[in-house]
């Protein structure tokens, strides 16, 4: 698990590439994952200490549908894991997935700045 | 009227979904293609049933897992107000509930997570319309869209928070939330902090004295040309370095732990800004 494959290259280049080339849906997509990825994480990790299945349930399903966008499909299988761990009432070990997703977003988010930065 | 004429004609779309994430997707998707024109976007099945009442699009894209009405409940009133519409159900959530969502009248399933040239593809194949792909510059956000901030309106504050003890990221976080500020981005370390601040351009800073790599203290400066508008408030055990923090740029300096402390002055940095 490193930074550079924190995002699928193919999915960032099909966006860099769609429309007109100039990247304007690809720094869209960068800048609101940037924006919601971390919340949706803080969002699961309040709802697991209260356990909130139904709020962790919804903040972890809509991290799968934004990482889908950029390719953070790591984060994504984390949170498709965790939508699943939290539909069922946290079984034994879904702190570490929790946490997992933590870290994750933080390569992601470093990845997604890496790009933002390129011209 | 020609069958060329008829083709001419864009594909009226209703973009459902309460992700604002996705609705700017597949509005950025369909912005390039001229066979679709977004009509509008609701961001639940009860204003997606209103809006198709009103709109009459020729296509629905449904999301399922939404709040206040679902898109699977809200999938017979969409046919109902709209009759002519297809409702096509985009959603993250297993195929396997195609069949029943089929059985009820959507027109199609797609998955999400799809590439932009697929996701066209897959929408031209269902409405049976061949797509192609326009390379001028798509319309930027439209006067009416709710997302588009408007300019008498006070500005949001948004947060970045900069600590290495998780436990401790995740409290500030809540403390950035209990003051109505959002959190863009959570670092524990100055090199991936200096990315995200020059990139986000925050209103707010909270910032760890302790860090590896590089102190907070002599971040500070940088952080400071980086992004001169963002408030940087140290929240730290050593009180010792408070007035290296001051002197260096921090805006206010707060010792843990004190999150009664920091969340009044978060506040007031904030009210300052707003």
């Amino acid at each position: 698990m490193t930074t550079a494959d924190a995002l699928d290259h193919d999915r960032v280049n099909a966006l860099r590439d769609f429309g007109n080339d100039s990247g304007e849906l690809l720094a869209a997509m960068l800048a609101d994952f940037l924006v919601e990825a971390p919340q949706l994480v803080t969002e699961i990790e309040a709802a697991m200490s209260t356990q909130s299945h139904d709020a962790a349930a919804r903040a972890a399903h809509r991290l799968r549908g934004i990482t889908g966008h950029i390719g953070a499909t790591r984060l994504g299988d984390i949170a498709s894991q965790v939508e699943i761990a939290a539909g069922t009432g946290f079984p034994v070990g879904s702190a570490a997935l929790v946490a997992a997703a933590r870290v994750e977003l933080g390569l992601a988010v470093t990845a997604a700045c890496v790009l933002l930065a390129q011209p | 009227m020609t069958i060329d004429a008829v083709d001419a004609v864009p594909t009226q779309v209703l973009i459902v979904d309460d992700a604002a994430s996705t609705r700017r997707f597949l509005r950025g998707v369909l912005d390039y293609c001229p066979e679709f024109e977004v009509a509008g976007e609701a961001v639940n099945g009860a204003e997606a049933v209103e809006m198709a009442d009103s709109l009459q699009p020729d296509v629905v894209l449904l999301d399922l897992c939404m709040p206040v009405v679902d898109g699977s409940s809200a999938l017979g009133s969409l046919l109902r107000v709209a009759p002519n519409s297809k409702v096509i159900v985009l959603s993250g959530m297993s195929a396997s509930r195609e069949e029943p969502l089929l059985a009820q009248g959507a027109t199609g399933f797609v998955p999400k997570g799809l590439a932009p040239f697929d996701l066209l593809e897959r929408l031209g194949a269902i409405v049976g319309r061949p797509v192609t792909l326009q390379r001028s510059a798509p319309e930027q956000q439209r006067p009416d869209d709710p997302e588009m901030p408007k300019i008498d309106e006070p500005l949001q504050a948004r947060g970045v928070i900069c600590d290495d003890d998780p436990m401790v990221r995740r409290l500030l976080g809540q403390v950035l939330a209990n003051c109505d500020v959002p959190v863009l981005a959570e670092t524990d370390g100055v090199p991936a902090l200096l990315s995200v601040i020059e990139l986000a351009q925050p209103e707010v800073l909270v910032l760890d004295l302790w860090l590896e790599g590089m102190t907070g203290t002599s971040a500070i400066p940088e952080i400071r040309k980086l992004s001169p508008r963002t408030v940087v408030l140290v929240y730290s055990a050593y009180e010792e370095w408070k007035d290296n923090a001051l002197a260096a740029g921090a805006s206010a300096f707060v010792a843990k732990p004190n999150f009664e402390r920091l969340e009044a002055e978060i506040l007031r940095l904030t009210r300052a800004i707003r």
